[in-house]
């Protein structure tokens, strides 16, 4: 039973991370309708910035301003293309945001070079710790609370001040909102920066459990999609249930199957869209329109 | 608007006809030893191309000062194989074409090296297969121009997994890379362990591009009984990710791990205290062996701002290689394909820095050498900054090599 337990509490501290990977890409989807596919890249380009700013900052400086510079890019990107597809077949998004991140892999390989690098994890959190019943990683932990805190801090904003409620209520329905007379335009950039920066500093966060390279931003792509479509478009909760689902799907698998440890959040996706196409929270969905 | 289509390409033709036939008439002259290097300068193995290319310098630079070789200049051609095997072709037909090099030498990557070893085999130029490790280049892929100077993996699983056997224990448990080298690395330790009488745990395959081990590790912690050491079978960014969980998760103190074989630059990537386990290695430049310190000296002296302080293996095969070559030219005094051919089969190398002899096997062009095991140090035990191993033993390379029953090449007849 030891391992069970072991493998279910590893399943939940990668679920909460994945939460945070996912959420950013489920605000853009909800409030845009773009499926962008370049949260990955910028979940990558996150964690090398980080490589670069830590020798010169320090951790905690690094883990603020590295996704600070990702959301910037964020407003960029959106300001310059996305909004062009505002409306638009989903396709278009879809096919825009991919060509950026194909884009921003060849800006990475450019910049850092095709060599994998590994970030250090802070000195105070290295090594293991005993939990009573499994040898953990400080890390891990660490990046557990982490992701806690930064979860707790975006339902904050969604719930409890106005520009949260605001792009609620963007999400549910975004003419109402235009009609009620809201700047539409200004809160799609700003959520497109959120988004950006929630994925940049989950790559800060990942980057010294994952080990960098350039193509590390598709290993998150996917992730965050299903996550997605399990817990649901415009949720909140559906992001964070639906990372621990995958969390923990992934750890749990390893103790009977290992090699389907990969496949098995497909199969849970596949069976929500048979018998909950919108997801587990979600209260609209692409598929239902 | 055809008339000037036509126009354009007329230049265009012309133009490319000019390119074409100045390379050509440039490269003609003769009095010139020209060597082909080929080797990794971008792509996942940059860093190991880089510190075999420092080795092949340094032993064209000795031949140099001496008045280069038959009384020729030694001009090296260097081209990047960028870690991709149709890259690698290409280029090597460029070197045997275009360049019209006398012989080849580079790989790192055992994909690069297949492709290359068959342009060159069509081109008839020898080519010097270096720190490459599949089985295959001197196997089902072997051929008369081709010749490999480090150890193979059969030689390597070979050297280290008998002694873990006997040393260690017999109760293995395995980590298996989901692709051709990883199911090969662990069907080799299974046979061993079979033979040992050993007793199989478990085994987890690892899809390729895993970068979170942390599953695996917890179900290894968790084995009952307690494997005596778990053999890993994994390469690349994904190896190096894990031997860092490893010690993330506090397993390198309560468990053992055994690799097929480490690369220093790896383990000087991980750094101290992070490189864990016991594996096998090609060479190491705290060897007590003749000409060793004298190598090590030398190179510290030419590559005084090399990003690793001290000749790796990639150098060593490097410098060993182009060195053997070069001496190959001079006993054959000539430079045909052939006659270099004749005089590498079948030769011995007494001066190689290890402590016996290695031999060139004439049928299927290994270089037939000792191995050493070896254990990680930990930060402690270092002596300095570059001391990463501790070397418990060799094993001489007749005693692990795949004999000609086991070895299904056959080398094409002489062109």
């Amino acid at each position: 039973m030891a391992e069970f337990y072991s493998q279910v509490f590893n399943g939940l501290v990668l679920g909460l991370l994945f939460g945070v990977m996912a959420l950013g890409f489920m605000l853009i989807l909800g409030v845009m309708e773009v499926i962008n596919f370049s949260h990955g890249a910028l979940f990558a380009v996150g964690a090398y910035f980080a490589l670069t700013l830590q020798p010169y900052l320090g951790y905690w400086a690094s883990l603020a301003i590295a996704p600070l510079l990702v959301g910037i890019i964020g407003l960029f990107i959106e300001w310059s293309a996305v909004r062009r597809v505002y409306g638009k077949d989903p396709l278009f998004g879809l096919l825009m945001t991919l060509g950026m991140a194909m884009a921003f892999e060849e800006i990475i390989r450019i910049v850092w070079g095709k060599i994998g690098y590994s970030i250090a994890a802070p000195k105070f959190v290295a090594g293991p710790i005993l939990l009573g019943f499994i040898w953990y990683s400080k890390y891990r932990l660490f990046m557990a609370a982490l992701a806690l805190v930064l979860l707790g801090l975006v339902w904050i904003f969604l719930e409890k001040t106005p520009y949260g409620a605001i792009i609620k209520a963007g999400v549910s329905d975004s003419e109402m909102v235009l009609a009620l007379g809201k700047n539409l335009r200004r809160i799609r950039t700003v959520v497109f920066g959120l988004g950006a920066a929630l994925a940049g500093i989950a790559g800060v966060i990942a980057g010294p459990m994952w080990s960098l390279k350039p193509t590390m931003g598709w290993e998150v792509i996917m992730p965050a999609f299903v996550i997605v479509v399990i817990g649901g478009i415009g949720s909140f909760w559906g992001a964070v249930i639906g990372g621990l689902i995958v969390g923990l799907s992934k750890s749990l698998t390893v103790l009977v199957w290992p090699r389907l440890s990969d496949l098995m959040m497909y199969i849970i996706m596949g069976i929500i869209l048979v018998v909950r196409p919108r997801g587990i929270m979600g209260e609209k969905s692409l598929l239902e329109q | 608007m055809m008339g000037k289509s036509k126009k354009i390409a007329g230049f265009g033709m012309v133009f490319l006809l000019t390119l074409f036939m100045s390379t050509n008439l440039v490269l003609a002259a003769d009095d010139v030893v020209r060597m082909g290097v080929i080797s990794p300068a971008s792509g996942n193995y940059a860093d190991m191309g880089a510190a075999e290319r420092r080795g092949m310098i340094m032993a064209v630079e000795e031949f140099t000062a001496r008045g280069g070789v038959l009384d020729k200049k030694i001009e090296m051609i260097v081209e990047d194989t960028e870690t991709d095997p149709s890259a690698a072709a290409r280029k090597a037909q460029k070197l045997i074409e275009r360049d019209k090099v006398h012989f080849m030498l580079g790989a790192v990557s055992s994909s690069c090296a297949v492709a290359i070893s068959e342009v060159a085999q069509r081109g008839n130029t020898v080519y010097f297969n270096t720190n490459t490790n599949s089985s295959t280049c001197t196997g089902e892929h072997c051929h008369r121009c081709n010749f490999r100077v480090g150890p193979n993996n059969h030689m390597l699983v070979f050297a280290v997994a008998p002694w873990i056997a006997k040393n260690v224990g017999k109760n293995w448990y395995f980590i298996t890379h989901d692709y051709t080298w990883g199911r090969s690395g662990t069907k080799e330790f299974r046979d061993i362990l079979k033979k040992e009488g050993g007793k199989e745990l478990g085994e987890s395959i690892i899809p390729l591009g895993t970068r979170d081990f942390s599953s695996y590790l917890i179900k290894i912690r968790n084995l009952k009984p307690k494997p005596d050491i778990v053999m890993c079978t994994i390469g690349g960014v994904d190896n190096t990710a894990m031997m860092e969980q490893i010690f993330e998760f506090g397993m390198d103190k309560d468990f053992r791990f055994g690799f097929s074989l480490r690369d220093y630059s790896d383990a000087f990537t991980v750094g101290l205290g992070k490189n864990i386990g016991t594996f096998a290695i090609e060479w190491y430049h705290l060897l007590d062996t003749p000409g060793t310190k004298e190598f090590v000296a030398n190179y510290k002296k030419r590559w005084p701002d090399a990003k690793i302080p001290i000749p790796e293996n990639n150098t060593y095969q490097g410098y060993i290689g182009t060195r053997e070559m070069l001496r190959a030219v001079e006993r054959a005094n000539s430079l045909k394909t052939n006659d270099i051919i004749r005089a590498l089969e079948g030769h011995t190398i007494y001066d190689n820095m290890k402590n016996y002899p290695t031999y060139i096997r004439p049928w299927d062009h290994q270089f037939v050498q000792e191995v050493y095991i070896a254990r990680a140090k930990t930060a402690k035990e270092a002596k300095d900054s570059t001391d990463f191993y501790e070397v418990i033993g060799f094993m001489k390379g007749p005693d692990i090599v795949r004999s000609r029953a086991e070895n299904p090449c056959k080398l094409e007849p002489f062109k």
